[in-house]
């Protein structure tokens, strides 16, 4: 998902909290990128509000952006934080409740100047809390109702929200122990997005069929529902 | 980061082993891992026996990350895991190629300099580490250097062509070429047999590429009738290499083992010897047709079935001249072997690795079903080749036995005094590798 598109000079601003993983990143881009293409990084983390507000004020320093992405997130297995409140909370916040925070400062900002778009990632899962990850689906979905509200209040002010829905995809997140079932690949996932953000679509599923599997399973009965293993 | 179990194989899918794969993608996952004991080391799979198999399995293909391009001198530095497809999205439209190319474009940097891979170009250009200025190489110890030919030349000529013995290549300094069009320029040469195949190789041995398709059905007069494929770079015309024209299509089952031959044989029969019927013909072809005619099919090694299937190829030194090369040949299609197609190519001169394959000669790469039959026809060609001084491609083989693989390299001794100096006993090894008798 960190694969933006590097058609046009683009100047990227990388936030994050690991500066050998950003400088990586940042090389990445620019010599992938076509001419004129350039990274800066800032490294900082998302743990407790204050710290929220600091990293999202520190990256707004190397200029307003056009597109903000937030796609931190973690996908913690369930079994652990059903068992561990410190990772139940930290699972929600880490999911829902920072990058909610990021979104509103964000546009706070761009409110100002009246143009940009705020790309939010969420997720599939937040469609339908399920056993296998209801924890992490919860605070998507929380996310998914902030998007809407936000796009809401945005209405007028030049810019735009959007809701990333990604399905299962092939990342560092996926990888290891636990993850069943096919995987989309990052480009692909990655064009979508980018293609999304470009019609200012307010909510993405990638890859789209995920629109129609989602409301297939919104739809379905809870006692059909209850007996699915997923 | 946490090791999964997996069933992997080579590109021939066979043989197939329980492995324990890990996608370390820190370096301090690497070190960890390779702490533990003996790792193998694999890229994309490309190879097609068991060289990137093992128990425990380090897996670099996600390290595909761009380091620099210095847009004046076209040095790329790109992590191991990244592809020569990749390099050919990003370089290409720019101008900039690699400068050696195997006959697949999804193969990793890293792999590619493991198995020190040939192209079409060998004659002129030599082999893919010829084109290397340095690597980084995470030793057994854990240590990171940085090899070239100058600062630590034995591990640079023990680590290319050295099958991931001598530790974890992390990332590549690459020479590209620059070239006014992503187009190539194919002249094409049917011939009517082995006689007339080498002439005409070593008459067009001026073009920068070349290579032939041998029916390895046909017998008799015309043993060795083939399609000369000779390429050059267009000197105009857009840099697109069309990487993106067709996705490939995927075959969506495996086939049981044994309906392969047919479809195989009569798909490549048509494409490459009976579709063209003038003698010659001359086309603007896209980078990848020419290169990467098989990577239009996404997995076309399923159409051998569950079973699998090997890949024999060796290479015959020049001045034995045509003689094995009809023997070979002769073997293959007397034998009870569903084996369509070869193909054949002029290396040029060796290079001073240990364990690369190309020296001065002809080789020749045939697919077979791994049956039985199909064992005993590589026994039978490993002597001739054996007796003629060739060698057999590592990249490629899955069976041959510690006595052929040590007279195909006499220098293997020196191979493993190095890997000792270097900490690379005992930590790196493959199921090739023991199966070689490597340390
Ligand atoms: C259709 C097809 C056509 C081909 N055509 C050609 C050709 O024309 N010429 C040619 O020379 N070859 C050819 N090959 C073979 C292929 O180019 C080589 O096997 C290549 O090494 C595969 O690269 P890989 O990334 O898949 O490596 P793998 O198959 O995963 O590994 C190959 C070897 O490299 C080692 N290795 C991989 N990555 C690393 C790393 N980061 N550090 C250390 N060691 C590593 C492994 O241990 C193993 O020994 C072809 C293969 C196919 C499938
Ligand atoms: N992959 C999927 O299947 C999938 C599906 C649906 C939605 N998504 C969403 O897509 C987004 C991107 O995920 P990805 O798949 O690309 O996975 P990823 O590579 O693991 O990316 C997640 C990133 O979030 C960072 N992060 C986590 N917690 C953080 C914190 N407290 N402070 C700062 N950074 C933190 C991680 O940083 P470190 O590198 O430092 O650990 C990591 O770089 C996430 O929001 C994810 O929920 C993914």
């Amino acid at each position: 998902m960190r694969r933006w598109c590097t058609e046009e000079p683009t100047h990227f601003v990388l936030v994050g909290r690991r500066e050998d993983t950003l400088r990586a990143i940042s090389e990445d881009l620019v010599t992938r990128g076509c001419d004129g293409t350039e990274a800066s990084i800032h490294v900082g983390a998302f743990r407790d509000s204050e710290e929220v507000a600091a990293t999202v004020a520190g990256a707004l320093e190397h200029g307003r952006p056009d597109i903000a992405l937030v796609a931190f997130g973690s996908l913690p297995e369930q079994a652990v934080v059903s068992a561990t409140a410190s990772a139940l909370t930290e699972a929600l916040e880490v999911n829902g409740v920072w990058p909610a925070l990021c979104a509103q400062l964000l546009f706070n900002a761009l409110r100002e100047e009246g143009a940009g778009r705020i790309v939010l990632l969420g997720s599939v899962a937040g469609d339908r809390g399920r056993r296998s990850n209801y924890a992490y689906g919860a605070a998507k979905s929380l996310l998914a109702t902030f998007a809407a509200g936000l796009a809401h209040a945005a209405v007028g002010t030049g810019v735009s929200v959007s809701l990333v829905k990604p399905g299962p995809t092939d990342t560092p997140m996926t990888r290891g122990a636990g993850t069943r079932g096919r995987l989309a690949a990052p480009d692909d996932v990655a064009r979508t997005i980018v293609a999304g953000v470009a019609r200012k679509q307010p909510v993405i599923y990638a890859p789209p069929r995920w629109r129609v599997i989602m409301a297939i399973i919104r739809a379905l009965p809870g006692p059909l529902f209850d007996r699915l293993d997923i | 980061m946490s090791p999964r179990s997996v069933a992997l194989s080579g590109w021939g899918r066979w043989p197939q082993v329980e492995a324990e794969l890990t996608e370390a993608t820190t370096l301090d996952g690497i070190r960890g891992l390779v702490g533990l004991g003996a790792v193998s080391v694999r890229g994309a799979g490309r190879s097609y026996g068991d060289s990137s198999l093992g128990t425990r399995v380090l897996d670099m293909a996600h390290h595909t990350r761009m380091r620099s391009f210095d847009r004046d001198s076209g040095v790329a530095v790109v992590d191991a895991g990244a592809t020569i497809e990749d390099l050919l999205r990003v370089f290409a439209p720019r101008g900039w190629l690699p400068a050696v190319t195997p006959g697949t474009r999804f193969v990793t940097v890293g792999g590619a300099l493991a198995s020190d891979v040939h192209g079409k170009n060998h004659h002129a250009a030599g082999s893919f580490s010829d084109h290397v200025l340095w690597f980084e190489l995470l030793l057994g110890d854990g240590e990171v250097v940085r090899v070239s030919r100058e600062s630590l030349p034995e591990l640079f000529h023990a680590t290319a062509g050295g099958m991931g013995l001598t530790g974890v290549i992390l990332s590549v300094a690459l020479q590209l070429i620059p070239v006014r069009s992503g187009r190539i320029l194919q002249r094409s040469l049917k011939l009517p047999g082995i006689d007339a195949t080498v002439a005409a190789i070593e008459t067009n041995a001026n073009w920068t590429y070349s290579a032939a398709w041998i029916d390895c059905q046909a017998r008799g007069r015309s043993l060795g009738r083939s399609l000369l494929l000779l390429g050059e770079h267009d000197t105009d015309g857009g840099h697109d290499p069309a990487v993106n024209v067709r996705r490939p299509v995927a075959i969506p089952f495996v086939p049981p083992s044994g309906t392969l031959a047919r479809p195989v044989v009569s798909a490549f029969n048509t494409l490459y010897h009976g579709r063209q019927r003038a003698v010659e013909r001359t086309a603007l072809v896209s980078y990848t047709s020419f290169f990467h005619p098989l990577d239009a099919i996404a997995n076309w090694n399923l159409l051998y079935g569950k079973r699998g299937f090997l890949q024999y190829q060796f290479v015959t030194p020049a001045q034995a001249g045509a003689d094995p090369l009809r023997r070979a040949l002769a073997l293959i299609s007397q034998a009870p072997v569903p084996a369509p197609l070869a193909v054949l190519k002029a290396f040029g001169e060796a290079n001073s690795n240990l364990l690369s394959f190309p020296l001065r000669g002809y080789t020749l790469a045939v697919d077979m079903p791994a049956t039985a039959a199909a064992l005993e026809l590589c026994e039978r060609l490993d002597r001739l080749v054996l007796d003629c001084g060739g060698r057999i491609y590592l990249s490629k083989d899955a069976r041959m036995s510690p006595e052929t693989f040590r007279a195909c390299y006499p220098r293997w001794q020196e191979f493993e005094e190095i890997r000792a100096r270097h900490g690379a006993t005992g930590k790196f090894s493959t199921l090739q590798s023991t199966r070689l008798g490597l340390t």
